[in-house]
């Protein structure tokens, strides 16, 4: 197994470097092939992380043929870097008999289970890009304590992230928000999550930093009564992004986003109009100079819906603003997760979107346009 | 580094993070005169920055390239590895400065 991965590793290396010197266009087939089967070999040799990563090159070599409009050169070349170090780095933990390394550059988090969970949805993220997928990031909240496998307590209010992928095979024309009607086996409709209401999960998977939810087959998600104390569970203390920024030490492998935090703004003025991004790879989305906390942030949003700019600009520091924020080019870059009043507004999603009658018109219209 | 030093900074690596990902894409047998020239242009702003590690790893793809090497791949890949965590720590004094900034003003609750 040691010398097939070495083997496979180096052969890798080789044909990430031969991309790098021939370019995208005159890519070769056979380096295309080497990477399809390295992508294939490393997700079988469990290199999860690499194998990932792999996926994400060959999408982009792929859109450059196919949806050149949608091919980022940025988001290449990042991904070329990282599978390119996480493949050295990995060869030389084999080649040293390096487990820990290995777990590291894996970064496939301990996952511990946990019988029962009650939540409630604080915010949400929507990523969609046409043609790839639509993503959905549910920002949690614990609402009871919850005891883990491990003996581990976790107290009321501790964040957890939910993610769902959904890829554009499946979307077709759909509106990105139809996916959230769509039944899941756990026995509940996405949709739910935003219903304010509390969320029971039995049983779940929590691993890595923050918590991220993973649900099993035979999990029953399950809705509840109305949350009401919504004010308790959101982020108080920017206290703490501050202490995490100082003790912050880069790594070549991460994205941007990879190290984030939340915050909650009571008090924000946006400074400017949104406007199309300047950074490399982020031109499909739109900035605007926001003030809080006595700095200035970046609040990005992606350009549609269309709605989402307006309803910011409409709302600008009337109601509390719940973001995610991570550094990017010297700046401390917000994405809006919720407007919070007495209860959280999601305004990346379009409401009007997301139940089973917009759904069914959709499938309807997509399977019309097919015939 | 002034705050003013650590704004002309970020945007050279903004630039030159632009010119490597364009180089990237177009592979680097594909480069030509003026981009060499670009990217030495670069290489001596790094220098008289003071970032003479990256200004290293950014002189080594350029003699690299120049020579027509296969290890100009592996030297563009060091540069762009060691331009992202310049980028971040950076970034990270920046935004330190300012909530020390914000701070002082009494802005913070």
């Amino acid at each position: 197994m040691s010398a097939e991965a070495q083997r496979l590793l180096e052969e890798l290396g080789q044909a990430l470097e031969a991309l790098l010197l021939a370019g995208t266009t005159t890519a070769s087939s056979a380096t295309q092939r080497t990477l399809t089967a390295a992508f294939e070999a490393a997700s079988k040799a469990r290199f999860l992380r690499l194998g990932a990563t792999l996926r994400l090159v060959l999408e982009e070599l792929k859109r450059f043929d196919s949806a050149p409009e949608r091919f980022s050169g940025a988001r290449l070349a990042f991904f070329v870097d990282r599978a390119w170090l996480l493949a050295q780095a990995t060869r030389r933990a084999l080649a040293a008999g390096d487990t820990a390394a290995l777990e590291r550059l894996n970064a496939s988090p301990t996952q511990v289970r946990a019988e029962s969970l009650t939540v409630a949805t604080l915010g949400v993220q929507r990523r969609y890009v046409p043609g790839a997928f639509s993503a959905f990031e549910f920002r949690l909240r614990l609402l009871d304590a919850a005891p883990l496998a491990d003996g581990r307590v976790l107290d009321r209010g501790t964040p957890l992230v939910y993610g769902m992928v959904f890829p554009a095979t499946a979307g077709g024309q759909l509106p990105p928000e139809a996916m959230l009607a769509l039944p899941q086996k756990q026995g509940y409709r996405p949709a739910e999550l935003l219903e304010g209401k509390a969320l029971t999960i039995t049983p779940a998977l929590l691993g890595g930093s923050p918590l991220r939810l993973a649900l099993l087959p035979d999990s029953r998600v399950t809705t509840g009564v109305a949350v009401t104390d919504w004010r308790t569970l959101a982020p108080r203390d920017p206290a703490h992004w501050r202490a995490r920024v100082a003790a912050y030490r880069p790594d070549p492998l991460e994205l941007p986003i990879e190290f984030a935090d939340e915050l909650l703004l009571e008090d924000w003025t946006l400074l400017g109009d949104f406007a199309p991004s300047t950074v490399p790879g982020r031109e499909a989305e739109r900035e605007a100079p926001l003030a809080a906390l006595g700095c200035r942030f970046t609040l990005r949003i992606d350009a549609e819906p269309a709605t989402l700019a307006q309803r910011l600009q409409a709302v600008n520091g009337a109601q509390a603003l719940y973001a995610a924020v991570h550094l990017e080019y010297g700046r401390q870059v917000l994405t809006p997760l919720a407007l919070l009043g007495e209860s959280p507004e999601y305004p990346g999603l379009d409401p009007t979107k997301f139940n089973r009658t917009t759904l069914v018109r959709a499938l309807h219209a997509s399977v019309v346009s097919q015939k | 580094m002034s705050a003013e030093a650590r704004h002309e900074a970020l945007a050279l690596v903004l630039t030159l993070s632009t010119q490597l990902d364009a180089l990237v894409v177009r592979g680097l047998r594909a480069t030509g005169a003026e981009d060499r020239a670009r990217l030495a242009g670069h290489c001596e702003a790094l220098k008289q920055m003071g970032a003479t590690q990256l200004a290293a790893a950014l002189g080594e793809l350029l003699a690299a390239m120049g020579d027509g090497r296969r290890e100009a791949a592996q030297a563009l890949l060091a540069l762009r590895a060691r331009l992202r965590v310049f980028e971040r720590l950076l970034t990270q004094r920046a935004v330190v400065a300012e909530w020390a900034a914000a701070e002082a003003a009494g802005a913070l609750p």
